[in-house]
């Protein structure tokens, strides 16, 4: 295609790409407009009145000097269990997704479907007893307790297994013929399927930023909770607390991460092409 | 061998997984209620058979998964293609942009669908409903459209983030095919049905399960909508809002035989997912 | 005395555990706790923790179940309380000690028995919850209506067909929760004494048929989330004045119309209840109640007696229930307090009214709320499943009693 051409398709696109950039940058800018209105102007009709009155940044500081939430406690410790959730999640998933994918065994298909359905079922199922057991565990009222738990994924093996199944037969052989145990040869794959890792460790790092249940079974200290516990406990009836607040600590949750990834895609896509080169 | 990289995860699955499971299965064969529960057998399992809600809530969670991987799956192929084309410059802001929704957090996302889904003065109604000379729909009150309600809420969260891996899938296809097909028809359609399609499969798959996750076992989507109400003559409900209604009033032996009972016709679907096609192709 | 001063202390060993169901209220009891170490011992320890609304009752259950970790006192609204109620209820029997404390006497009546079943009391109300109707100073002026007039819903309901012929306005907002607390003005509720569901059928049809028949001739008017408890709500239907008048509790006057509609300030009223015509001709008394908080003692706490210290304190304490009123709007059941100054001042919002005053005359008229572990239940089944069926003329009044009647008998633990 000519060079005229691709910046024809390249402008079409982004044209028809117009409306879902609206959808998703409109309600994130009704987000941080939010900080600064107060609750009565909140809740007026998106129409009427999305642009605050007075951009106030009382909110904001009050947030930050921990008035209504720890909000750095908080904040730290959904980054340290999300954290070292993706982390523990992309490990142990990556291993078992290597292991589905390259070796056959008795009951592999057994296996690899029960470990799939057990995230498909409603967490619900899972609460009280693994409330228990996090106690007895001596885990109770711990991010551990909180994080250990969230390190086994379904959804990380399916998405291993398929990683690790397309990586073409002539890397595997080459490892093998140096006469690698088979450890070495999944140590050299990994640099290979290092946008895989990261690319899951971003969806697990989100799913574990969102947990409710467990972590609220779980954790009771104030400077225990997690940032969306933290946020739960504002919701009044009465909505007497201001919604800024809330507002202004999603944003600090989101801007961050949201930053980090796309800066981490940029980094990959390059080493991806790489890949494709060969 | 293969035990040895299966280990790990092994052994944390048994460990936070396995044994709350049979924590939870126990629970749906004792009575319900805070106090010492007595033994009472499939009592509950009886009685969720002939229980119509039970039934209703099922329909729906299949109505609602359904709905939303027959909506996003193409959506999502569509905003990648698209997005493959557009300048390279741009690409940090895309990703911020795809990302966006499923960050934020669902209490904002519950204020947030206050303000679009509410009746006439809904953002919805204002901006594409009532302009098209339509009377405002009561997205969350109205039995015919709460279903639409929920799944347009789910399309909205995770499209971007399935745009993202289908675009991942998408680069990750080796040029070479694209060559060859391109030796046999210069139809752009074909090499998409023919060659990316195709190659797609292991993340469509991933999508696919990634969305009944959502649909049959994570809360907060129907949360953030409804809180905990199945809605108008149970329009809305879900297998998981039962589950969350039935624990609301403490009966924990009903509500956990709910999610128990999920649990084979899942590893049914799932079989069928990964293992039938295997067959056929 | 040194040993004596040390057992004492140690006697007070672990600080108390104090759960509370919002952020607000959790700071509320921070003061109070900083108080009674001020004012009554100053070796008192205790830890308040807040959780949502909606996770604190879960929590609790779950630690109830599990008997891990169950905290020594907990604030709880009555809707919510009921859910305990069946089997084993957690929570101690505070019959004896209120009678110690003479709180038998002090507490409004009606609110003695919101936490109590079958012969045992395991709450104290905090707050008296009358229904008023609040109304539209303005536009009652506006579209000459005299608030006195509005004597029976009758009255109400003639004068808001003028409303909805002549202006195009509703007169009366409606929300679920008026089913129970239209019964309860009317001498019934939604469960009898002897664990019945809706006792008295008739009253209950004719509250269905009312709001239903309200809602068709548009005299009525139902939030677009058939909720008043709506932000949303209260910044267009009402801050666009397509309604006159609201049911609603003090606190809702006090928190939700101040926030939300600001500038509507001295231009709300408040009075009580139209009355309906009784079937043996008196007219009904002149106001309701719905919701309430409380507080509740563990049955398994070691600290019950210190527990109990810090409670009374709260309850009977004149700085205490002055605070809550003045920064949570939350009017004391303690009767004592209804003397005090700050209560009972003109609310410049409510147009220089004097609103502590109309609550302290309504206050021998507040009904009792029938206790019953499915009360939680029966108002959720029709809040969620049953009033938007009605409201849409779906289904009619007696076919939804008898539909929530029969899930009702039928739910657990079926007592």
């Amino acid at each position: 295609m000519s060079a005229q051409g691709k910046t024809v398709r390249g402008a079409l696109s982004l044209l028809l790409l117009g409306p879902f950039l609206m959808a998703v940058f409109v309600p994130f800018l009704w987000m941080v407009l939010g900080i600064f209105k107060t609750n009565a102007e909140f809740f007026q009709p998106l129409t009427s009145a999305f642009f605050p009155a007075h951009y106030e940044w009382q909110n904001v500081v009050e947030l930050l000097e921990g008035k209504w939430v720890p909000f750095w406690d908080v904040f730290g410790n959904s980054l340290a269990v999300s954290l070292g959730q993706a982390f523990g999640a992309v490990t142990l998933s990556a291993m078992a997704g290597y292991a589905f994918a390259r070796f056959t065994f008795f009951g592999k298909r057994l296996l690899f479907v029960l470990a799939v359905a057990l995230i498909l079922v409603p967490r619900q199922l899972f609460a009280v007893p693994l409330f228990s057991w996090v106690n007895e565990l001596g885990l109770s009222d711990s991010l551990l307790g909180v994080m250990l738990p969230g390190v086994v994924t379904g959804l990380g093996v399916i998405y291993f297994t398929q990683v690790f199944r397309q990586v073409p037969e002539e890397y595997l052989q080459a490892a093998r013929v140096c006469g690698a145990a088979e450890l070495r040869v999944f140590l050299t794959l990994l640099p290979l399927v290092w946008p895989a890792l990261l690319s899951y460790g971003m969806i697990h790092f989100i799913l574990a930023w969102h947990e409710h249940l467990i972590p609220m079974l779980v954790l009771t200290s104030e400077t225990k909770q997690t940032l969306p516990l933290a946020l739960a406990k504002l919701y009044d009836v009465s909505q007497r607390t201001p919604q800024g607040v809330q507002m202004a600590a999603s944003t600090f949750a989101v801007i961050p991460t949201a930053v980090l990834f796309a800066v981490c895609h940029r980094k990959f896509k390059s080493s991806l092409s790489d890949m494709l080169v060969h | 061998m293969p035990f040895l990289f299966l280990l790990p995860f092994l052994f944390f699955l048994l460990l936070f997984w396995v044994i709350p499971l049979v924590g939870g299965v126990k629970m749906s064969l004792h009575a319900n209620g805070l106090g010492r529960a007595e033994f009472v057998g499939l009592e509950h399992y009886q009685a969720l058979a002939k229980d119509e809600r039970y039934i209703t809530a099922l329909r729906n969670s299949f109505t609602y998964t359904l709905a939303s991987i027959v909506v996003i799956v193409p959506l999502a192929l569509w905003l990648a293609h698209l997005l493959r084309a557009t300048t390279r410059r741009l690409r940090p802001v895309m990703t911020f942009a795809l990302l966006l929704p499923a960050l934020t957090p669902p209490s904002v996302l519950a204020m947030l669908f206050l303000m679009v889904f509410h009746g006439k003065n809904g953002l919805l109604n204002q901006l594409f409903v009532m302009p098209l000379g339509l009377e405002p729909v009561s997205w969350l009150k109205d039995p015919d459209f709460i279903l639409s309600g929920l799944v347009l809420q789910t399309v909205w969260r995770w499209t971007g983030f399935m745009t993202f891996f289908i675009l991942a899938g998408m680069e990750g296809i080796p040029r070479v095919y694209y060559e060859a097909a391109r030796l046999v028809t210069g139809s752009r359609w074909q090499h998409f049905w023919h060659v990316t399609l195709p190659q797609l499969r292991p993340v469509l798959l991933f999508v696919a399960v990634y969305l009944v996750v959502d649909g049959f076992s994570l809360f907060s989507g129907a949360f953030v909508l409804l809180g905990g109400s199945g809605g108008t003559a149970d329009a809305g409900l879900l297998t998981v809002t039962y589950v969350f209604q039935k624990t609301r009033f403490f009966e924990y032996g009903t509500a956990s035989a709910i999610s128990v009972s999920l649990l084979p016709l899942l590893m049914l679907a799932l079989w069928a997912a990964l293992f039938l096609r295997r067959r056929t192709a | 005395m040194a040993l004596g001063l040390t057992f004492a202390g140690a006697l007070q060993a672990k600080p108390l555990d104090i759960w509370i169901s919002s952020f607000q209220d959790q700071l509320y009891y921070e003061g109070m706790v900083k108080l009674y170490k001020e004012t009554v011992d100053n070796e008192f320890e205790a830890k308040v923790q807040s959780f949502g609304f909606r996770e604190m009752p879960e929590k609790l259950a779950v630690s109830v179940k599990t008997g891990i970790n169950p905290p020594d006192v907990v604030q709880l609204d009555e809707v919510l309380f009921g859910a305990f109620l069946g089997g084993e209820v957690p929570f101690a029997d505070l019959s004896g000690r209120i009678k110690k404390a003479k709180l038998d006497k002090d507490i409004a009546k009606s609110r003695q028995s919101l936490f109590a079943y079958k012969g045992k009391t395991y709450g104290i109300a905090q707050s008296l919850s009358a229904m008023v109707l609040y109304y539209r100073v303005d536009l009652f002026k506006e579209l000459d209506i005299d608030p006195d007039s509005l004597t029976t819903w009758e009255k109400l309901v003639d004068t808001g067909k003028m409303v909805v012929e002549k202006h195009g306005k509703s007169m009366i907002a409606l929300d679920p929760t008026y089913l129970g607390i239209l019964l309860r003005q009317r001498d019934s509720d939604l469960f009898g004494r002897d664990g019945s569901v809706y006792p008295d059928r008739e009253a209950a049809i004719e509250v269905l048929g009312w709001m239903q028949k309200q809602m068709k001739s548009r005299v009525g008017m139902v939030p677009e989330r058939a909720s008043i408890f709506d932000p949303l709500f209260f910044n267009s239907a009402i801050q666009y004045g397509e309604v006159l008048t609201v049911v609603g509790a003090d606190w809702y006057g006090l928190d939700m119309l101040q926030q939300f509609t600001p500038d509507l300030k001295g231009k709300w009223g408040a009075m009580p209840l139209p009355a309906w015509k009784l079937p043996d001709g008196r007219l009904s008394r002149r106001t309701s109640t719905f919701a309430g908080q409380g507080l509740m003692i563990n049955k398994g706490s070691q600290q019950q007696d210190a527990a109990w210290k810090f409670i009374e304190f709260v309850i009977t304490n004149k700085e205490s229930n002055a605070r809550r009123f003045l920064d949570g709007n939350s009017f004391p059941a303690y009767r004592p307090a209804w003397k005090d100054e700050r209560l009972l001042q003109p609310n410049e919002f409510f147009n220089n009214q004097k609103f502590g005053e109309l609550l302290v005359r309504l206050a021998p008229e507040v009904p009792e709320v029938v206790s019953h572990p499915n009360r939680a239940k029966a108002v959720f089944l029709f809040q969620e499943t049953f009033f938007t069926s009605l409201i849409y003329g779906e289904l009619k009044p007696a076919e939804v009693l008898d539909k929530m009647k029969t899930m009702l008998e039928a739910a657990e633990p079926g007592l």
